[in-house]
């Protein structure tokens, strides 16, 4: 299992994704982004896949 | 609307993305590598069957990925079909930093191109990825994507830049046989699932469709 981010992700209308596009793709590096319509519908989204966190084994 | 239901909306898909990249993608040490990295790989999932407006949308994201050094892999959850994988690279086609052509008719299968126009004015070959059998083995996805190096030209020369121009991690980049070695099981893995496939330049080749989908009008 990959990584998971400390962030929650961050829902961002699309109106405000489009109005500073880079900034929040530059965020989407660290913070995982959710691209919401108006009615709050997930259009999309954007994170980054880092290193897979080593999972200790399970006790008996 | 119920707060939850966006990060609820792509946690399969998201999962399944993720331990394909982590684990499987094309069989090799490569994207393991990758996701090793500081700058891991970018990852941008579109949920519903992508529409102009979605698409003309990348560009941006992919010119300030690339100018990060990351690469870059979009996915489409949203289609289900090799009809809306052609209507998706149709729509790709219309677009200026797109370009989609066909490679060659195979008898069996209809062999397609995706490259996209770098803000330094290379084309980026794509990978694709599709949860198709005419798929070659290594680039069967759970879900159509396409992968591809966003950033400047390294090692290519010419009008095109691929994986080969990601700058390599500094452990490798400073040592000629780990990288070496590395590059040796890339291939011997990828020798392996390629056992029953003819032997070509897949590294030209974005995706690989059933024969029908050769009509296609759009590219």
């Amino acid at each position: 299992m990959s990584q998971q981010h400390d962030h929650q992700p961050e829902l961002v209308p699309l109106a405000d994704f489009k109005k500073d596009q880079r900034e929040w793709v530059k965020k989407s590096m660290t913070t995982p982004i959710i691209v919401v319509d108006q009615a709050g519908k997930a259009l999309f989204e954007m994170e980054v896949v880092r290193e897979p966190e080593e999972q200790p084994a399970a006790a008996e | 609307m119920n707060s939850s239901q966006p990060q609820k909306h792509g946690d399969l898909e998201k999962h399944f993305i993720k331990v394909w990249l982590t684990k499987v993608m094309t069989g090799c040490n490569f994207a393991g590598l990758l996701v090793r990295q500081s700058s891991g790989i970018w990852i941008q999932s579109i949920h519903e069957v992508p529409t102009l407006e979605s698409l003309e949308l990348l560009d941006v994201s992919l010119d300030t990925v690339g100018a990060a050094g990351t690469v870059a892999v979009v996915m489409f959850p949203g289609v289900h079909s090799v009809t809306q994988l052609v209507e998706t690279l149709e729509l790709l086609n219309r677009l200026e930093r797109w370009r989609v052509s066909t490679l060659d008719e195979d008898e069996d299968v209809h062999t397609v191109k995706v490259e996209w126009l770098t803000e330094e004015q290379k084309w980026s070959n794509c990978m694709g990825l599709a949860p198709l059998l005419s798929m070659p083995p290594t680039r069967r996805a759970p879900f159509v994507g396409l992968a591809l190096w966003p950033g400047v030209q390294s090692r290519n020369e010419g009008p095109s830049v691929d994986f080969h121009d990601i700058p390599l991690p500094l452990d490798l980049a400073d040592d000629d046989a780990a990288r070496r070695q590395m590059f040796k099981q890339v291939k011997e893995q990828t020798t392996k699932l390629f056992a029953q496939t003819p032997e070509r330049n897949w590294r030209e080749i974005s995706f690989c469709l059933p024969a029908y989908a050769r009509n296609s009008p759009g590219f």
